[in-house]
């Protein structure tokens, strides 16, 4: 298999040091994999995210995603991401087809290639009729879809979602979770952070819980339970880990 | 209306339009930000003194040239009529960012306050710092012509009232015209666009109007021009024709006999009093159809299977930049109007004492006065200034906010993106070239061929300008605005970009013009500007582009 994200002794802090949001966290996710990044609030893994997709430098540490190193070859490696931020701002003052048309242009998306991904990806998120109105009269769930179908069209084989479900309605959360599977055949990676843990449970191949920013558990659920003995569902598991 | 809630009103727009409270917080902390704003301040004060030493002097020489013949008085009609119609044109733009975009308007309207109270408050923080704006106008021809004629205490008194009067009619005015256009125009989707093209037709009526209003006999106009000569009373009713308020204003500092003047003074506040009346009734009536209920967006449209397809196209990426910006720019009204409607606005402001005939003399015979040459240039130089007054590419990066994380994401080189930038501020540069085209067939006998080299030589000057205020927005982006109207006003990039890019356009032309001088063609000077320029241009670009990639790495929004 190979490594599509591979993180090493990735750390940073805020406030000159004070706050370690990030240490030395060490993680790989192979191709086809679901991995769920769990933790409670201000554990840390907004920051991780941000430092993975090159939206925050990292204090140490690398990042590299299909080989690529972020700091190396920043381009090389923003064409292999997709990437849905936690909050869903986008720019109110275009259409949804104006802001697809723009990514896929950023993304080098031909023609061809961009048409019928739009059409069946405004069909599976129910976007089809909206997408010709501006983003500024979108409801948040909205947003947060045409994000996410703006972040798909290069077919990225690193999806990277923070808080993905937060926001979406049931019929859209089920069309995504469908979506994940789908790209995870076909090879993909997806890499998503999450607080709501009966997704991560049923979808996730893999889990990693960070808590004040170190890692504290990696495995499948399987391993996981062993580690938390007797403890059977990943609350459970979560509850003793992150408790103080 | 009623009169404390309108105080109060009054107030609060004080403090919000100057931060006094702030600056008074700052310099009680000892905050870096008290010297910062006060070094701003004076590099401004700075950059305008050699402008405003030549209108002094131009008032002193007029003045001295009239001196004797009892028409010396003309020169306040002029100052009056100048300032008036400044106040008229730029308060067009204060009074539309005041009236419908301040962000605190969303919270007056909830509270119980009637109309023309809210309006009322806004239109005084406005007509307040209008005062500032007439000051270098109105001030120097009053105060020289006193000087002269050793005026007495009544006479600065009187000229401290209509001070204070002055920008009253004309702001009434500039008021009641935006509000009927924008409760007209409160209609859904296409208001932006309709309300900018509403703003166009305002100018162009005020302009129109004013031609035909300054406009000699034909045939005869040095008859003409003898016969008002004869006479200062006629001189001054005809100077001041277009705007008679200033016939007014001139009597009550010049007439013979303190009753004539005390007349003229009653009758000029009266009509601001009144001017000012008009306005709180229209207020109550007008005021909120323009301001609410006019935020639908949804299209609404038909959803036919082919309109994806339609919808969908492929642009290289450059392009594509420069089109989101563009259409960004056009979506949000204050950018609109500070990026694009001050490409109209501006060449007005800039040359409205001559357009208007100030001082009697109409623009053509101005125009035949100068040199060709340095008109040429000074077409050139106009370019150049144009490409100043819209501050689209000094916060191009700024303006981006938060959504700055977009740009760091994608994978277009930075490079290319800032090129994309520029692109775009081409395509709001492209809309100078009509302008030139109109001063043309309007006033200068510019050739077509004169008209395109202009246009390039504009073109190619404004690179320069326009990588130099993008080069300092990447250097210190300002993304932390709370609403588009703080992304441009409250951003210093703005500032600094039109100084440095206003000395280097002095700089360049004071040395074409030394070139001229020694004899060399004109022709060669516009090579040596197209070259200097290019360079110029070239070496920001480079610097830019070294520093572009590491600044879209490490900056965090
Ligand atoms: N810009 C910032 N400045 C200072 N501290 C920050 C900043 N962003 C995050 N933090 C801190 O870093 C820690 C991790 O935050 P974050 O990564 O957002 O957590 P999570 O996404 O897991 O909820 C928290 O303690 C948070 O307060
Ligand atoms: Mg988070």
């Amino acid at each position: 298999m190979i490594k599509l994200i591979e993180i090493k002794g990735l750390s940073k802090s805020y406030n000159r040091g004070e706050i370690k949001a990030v240490a030395d966290l060490d993680l790989n996710v192979k191709s086809g994999e679901i991995f769920g990044f769990l933790g409670p609030n201000g554990a840390g893994k907004t920051t991780t995210i941000k430092m993975m997709v090159g939206l925050l430098k990292p204090d140490k540490g690398s990042v590299s995603i299909g080989g690529f190193d972020i700091k190396e070859s920043p381009i090389e490696v923003k064409k292999r991401i997709g990437f849905v931020p936690d909050q869903p701002e986008v720019y109110e003052k275009l259409t949804g087809i104006e802001y697809l048309d723009f990514m896929a242009d950023a993304y080098g998306v031909s023609r061809e290639d961009r048409l019928p991904r739009m059409e069946k990806l405004l069909e599976t998120f129910q976007m089809e009729n909206s997408v010709y109105d501006l983003i500024q009269s979108y409801s948040h769930g909205m947003r947060q879809k045409i994000i996410l179908i703006g972040s798909l069209l290069h077919e990225p084989e690193v999806i990277i979602m923070d808080e993905p479900m937060t926001g979406l309605d049931p019929r859209s959360s089920h069309a995504l979770k469908e979506m994940m599977k789908e790209k995870c055949e076909e090879g993909k990676v997806m890499f998503f952070s999450t607080h709501v843990l009966e997704v991560a449970e049923k979808f996730c191949h893999r889990v990693g819980i960070i808590n004040k920013g170190k890692l504290i558990a990696l495995g499948t659920l399987e391993e996981l339970q062993k580690v938390a003995q007797r403890r059977s569902s990943l609350e459970n598991i979560f509850l003793e880990l992150t408790g103080s | 209306m009623r009169w404390r809630p309108f105080w109060n009103l009054v107030k609060l727009n004080i403090k919000i339009t100057f931060g006094f409270s702030a600056w008074l917080y700052y310099f009680r902390k000892r905050d870096r930000r008290f010297w910062g704003g006060l070094g701003i301040f004076a590099i401004i004060l700075i950059s305008i003194a050699p402008l405003f030493y030549l209108y002094l002097r131009l008032v002193q020489e007029t003045t001295r040239g009239l001196a004797g013949t009892g028409l010396e008085s003309v020169i306040i009609t002029s100052g009056a009529i100048i300032a008036s119609i400044l106040v008229l044109v730029l308060g067009i733009a204060y009074v539309i960012s005041a009236f419908y975009f301040a962000n605190d308007l969303d919270f007056l309207v909830s509270l119980p306050f009637k109309p023309a109270e809210i309006l009322g408050g806004k239109y005084v923080g406005v007509l307040i710092s209008e005062y500032l704006t007439i000051a270098p106008f109105f001030i120097p021809p009053v105060v020289v012509y006193g000087l002269n004629i050793d005026g007495g205490l009544f006479y600065w008194l009187f000229f401290a009232l209509i001070f204070l009067f002055l920008p009253v009619i004309p702001l009434v005015f500039a008021s009641l015209g935006v509000m009927v256009l924008m409760s007209l125009t409160n209609l859904g989707r296409k208001k932006d666009l309709l309300r900018l093209l509403g703003m166009i037709l305002i100018l162009v009526i005020v302009m129109v109007a004013n031609f035909y209003l300054t406009r000699l006999p034909e045939g005869e106009e040095m008859e003409f021009i003898m016969g008002i000569m004869e006479d200062p009373e006629g001189l001054i009713a005809f100077t001041g024709r277009t705007y008679p308020p200033s016939i007014w204003i001139t009597r009550a500092l010049t007439a013979e006999g303190w009753g004539s003047r005390l007349i003229n003074l009653l009758l000029f506040s009266g009509v601001s009093f009144l001017g000012f009346g008009v306005l709180m009734v229209g207020a109550d009536r007008l005021f909120f159809q323009g301001l609410i209920g006019g935020q639908e967006i949804s299209a609404g449209k038909k959803i036919t299977p082919g309109l994806l397809e339609k919808k969908v196209r492929a642009r290289n990426p450059i392009v594509s930049i420069a089109f989101k910006e563009i259409k960004i720019l056009i979506r949000v009204p204050i950018y609109l109007f500070n990026s694009i409607f001050i490409l109209i606005i501006a060449p007005i402001a800039l040359f409205f004492p001559l357009i208007i005939g100030a001082g009697g003399v109409s623009i053509d015979e101005y125009i035949k006065l100068v040199d060709p040459e340095l008109l040429f240039l000074g077409g050139v130089g106009f370019f150049g200034l144009m490409t100043l007054f819209g501050p689209a590419l000094s916060s191009s990066i700024s303006r981006e906010g938060k959504l700055f994380r977009i740009s760091q994401l994608i994978p277009i080189p930075p490079n290319q993106q800032l090129l994309g930038k520029i692109l775009s501020g081409y395509l709001v540069s492209f809309l100078v070239i009509p302008i030139v085209f109109l001063a043309a067939i309007l006033y200068i006998p510019w050739t077509l061929g004169e008209i395109i080299l202009i246009s390039l030589l504009g073109l190619l000057l404004s690179l320069p300008l326009m990588s130099f205020s993008l080069l300092l927005d990447l250097l210190r982006p300002y993304f932390t605005w709370q609403n588009p109207q703080q992304a441009i006003k409250q951003n210093m990039n703005v500032l600094f970009a039109m100084i440095g890019g206003f000395l280097f356009l002095a700089g360049l032309g004071w040395s074409s013009m030394q070139l001229l001088e020694t004899g060399l063609s004109l022709g060669w000077v516009n090579f040596l500007i197209g070259v200097v320029s290019l360079i110029l241009g070239g070496i920001i670009m480079l610097i830019m582009f070294r520093i572009a990639p590491s600044r879209y790495q490490n900056i965090s929004v």
